[in-house]
């Protein structure tokens, strides 16, 4: 009897498929290359010099270089842009204390730490092998030695990275599964039909649905970024006192979306047997396709390509921005309006397959 | 609020189809303020098809329908306002006590009242604090009769209220219905048992194939078959089984 439900064998088959494929995609080897920025004030022979070395190295994909002043820079390097920074002083080559280069560190970055300091030793050396071929130039290392300055920055590693990701998974999943199971339970009992007898229209029936919980999407979304902050010791917001009411604001986009979309499931779906595997199907391709546990960045480019259109990477990416970059809804507006495009194409969807029965 | 039309429900030529198969093929009557009509008719036969069109939840391909002299065509929400519905299949919400559902149903109808009055009626006080899923098949039956009559209704729709219930909660139900009738509303019911629709019903109409073929108070169909020459194979005696059982079963529900 088991082998006649055909629908039972595929779907046990499609997951495990779903997972290998999408994680045979990640590429964990391909080398994040660490993000120097570079302040050069000097603008003379030896620190082109320098600047030479270094762009080879980001050439080979080794270093990635960012050119700015130094307010630009350091709160590059505050906000996890970037990992370390060069400044360059004036007179650059000198023989003078002054003139020594300076290099901030995130201190919570140590392995591209150790990879900057390795690049800037090895172009440390190449300028000195280049200088020495210069006639009237004097051998002396000392003009070149480094200050190193660790920087205690609010960038906050994967930890950061993860907990607004796991809050906005959390949001699609009880945005998707609350409302798909509760409303295929309602209709295949017939609790929908007995409702339809009374005067409550669809609509107000949708939306009472949707309110109830939109409530529990925001608290849970509380709930996980304040674990985070007490358990992971991940720090939000602190600059923004509306960061709350922001991410309230986010996360109500969000779970609007999820729970039209699990509306127009249930609603288009026959019974559970049906429900579950779409659902499945929608959700966990999106876990791992839309930035929630690693970076896109990781992704081959033409998985880029769609995935940053995603629902869930908008979503992430505003609770990210907003909660682990302080930035304020103004700010993330592409993302903004890629939920609400997504709001609308679900809403749409939500009310053209609801059905009594 | 009510207009002089001594009728109540009229029905005008309904017809349905499934496919391609007609499940109501052509049905009218009307059901007088006050009376109890009954709905007979084989499995498929089109009753609940037809009570579904009255109630506004399904859409008839042709035909009319008005209760209180309303269309249900482009009154609904009017119209549910006014009848009490109860669905051959029953299912409430199943983490809510009966209490609790009286309440929110009387909600959706924009009405306060007191569930506890509405249970008691249906003899479910003791239930109150129960879950739909806790109750046997007489008590769901009387509680879905209660919620269909959270909104004062003027008419009751019952599809097959009493099927798989034993003789007692059965005769339950049936002094329920009484008491309901009594209270002057107007209900309009399907069933299988021929003896619920003698003791019940003021006219039956008989349904088959999505006609009505035949339409009359049960003791004048009776009279009409027996002038015909019917002579029925068993003679009739003073009592009948069912007497003996509740005779040696007693009255009492036995689902408490």
């Amino acid at each position: 009897m088991y082998y006649r439900n055909r629908t039972a064998i595929v779907w046990s088959l499609v997951f495990p498929l779903i997972i290998m494929l999408t994680f045979g995609l990640f590429n964990f080897e391909k080398y994040n290359a660490p993000k120097l920025g570079i302040n050069d004030l000097s603008q003379n022979k030896i620190s082109d010099l320098m600047i030479e070395s270094l762009v080879k190295y980001q050439e080979n994909n080794i270093l990635k270089i960012n050119f700015g002043n130094e307010t630009e820079l350091s709160k590059q390097l505050k906000d996890g842009k970037i990992d370390a920074y060069l400044n360059i002083p004036k007179n650059f080559g000198n023989i003078d204390e002054n003139s020594k280069v300076k290099v901030f560190f995130d201190d919570n970055n140590p392995e591209e730490r150790s990879a900057i300091e390795i690049i800037l030793q090895k172009s440390i050396t190449e300028i000195f092998n280049e200088i020495s071929n210069i006639p009237n130039n004097y051998k002396i290392e000392s003009r070149f030695e480094i200050t190193k300055v660790n920087i205690v920055t609010e960038s906050q590693g994967f930890k950061g990275f993860l907990v607004p990701g796991i809050a906005a998974m959390a949001i699609m999943q009880t945005g998707l599964f609350s409302v798909v199971f509760t409303l295929i339970k309602f209709k295949v009992q017939g609790v929908l039909r007995r409702l339809n007898a009374t005067p409550i229209g669809s609509s107000h029936f949708i939306i009472g649905q949707l309110i109830t919980r939109i409530i529990v999407v925001i608290i849970q979304t509380y709930i996980l970024i304040l674990v985070g902050i007490l358990v992971l010791g991940v720090s939000i917001g602190q600059e923004n006192p509306l960061v709350w009411v922001e991410i309230a604001i986010v996360s109500f986009l969000g779970g609007s979306i999820f729970l039209s979309f699990g509306l127009a499931i249930s609603g288009w779906a026959k019974d559970e047997n049906t429900a579950a595997p779409v659902t499945n199907l929608i959700a966990l391709p999106m876990i791992f396709l839309s930035g929630v546990f690693f970076p896109l960045s990781v992704m081959p480019d033409w998985v880029i390509s769609f995935a940053k259109y995603l629902p869930l990477t908008f979503l992430a990416d505003s609770l990210r921005s907003i909660a682990l970059y302080g930035l304020s809804i103004t700010d993330i507006i592409y993302e903004i309006i890629g939920l609400l495009v997504w709001l609308l194409i679900s809403l749409i969807l939500a009310i053209k397959t609801f059905k009594w029965e | 609020m009510k207009k002089n039309n001594p009728n109540i429900v009229e029905v005008k030529s309904l017809f349905k189809k499934y496919g391609d198969i007609y499940a109501v093929k052509g049905i009218s009557f009307e059901v007088p303020e006050g009376e109890i009509f009954g709905m007979l008719g084989p499995n498929g036969a089109g009753k609940t098809t037809t009570i579904e069109i009255i109630e506004g939840m399904r859409k008839a391909d042709s035909g009319t329908t008005f209760i209180n002299g309303l269309n249900t065509l482009n009154n609904q929400k009017k119209i549910k306002q006014i009848i009490g519905v109860q669905l051959q299949q029953n299912a409430f919400f199943e983490y809510l006590n009966l209490f609790e559902i009286i309440d929110l149903y009387a909600n959706l109808y924009g009405k306060k009242i007191n569930p506890s009055d509405l249970l008691f009626k249906v003899e479910l006080s003791e239930k109150e604090k129960s879950k739909f899923k806790e109750l046997s098949g007489g008590q769901k039956q009387r509680l879905s009769i209660a919620i269909a009559l959270v909104n004062d209704p003027y008419v009751l729709f019952l599809d097959e209220p009493t099927t798989g219930l034993d003789p007692q909660a059965r005769r339950h139900v049936w002094n329920l219905i009484k008491n309901i009738k009594s209270e002057g509303r107007t209900i309009i019911m399907t069933t299988h048992y021929m003896e619920e629709a003698e003791e019940l019903c003021d006219r039956v109409a008989i349904i088959d194939s999505g006609k009505i073929i035949a339409l009359d108070s049960p003791s004048n169909l009776i009279d009409k078959l027996i002038k015909k020459g019917f002579k029925s194979k068993r003679s009739i005696k003073k009592a009948s089984l069912d007497d003996v059982f509740l005779d040696l079963t007693g009255q009492e529900l036995r689902d408490t």
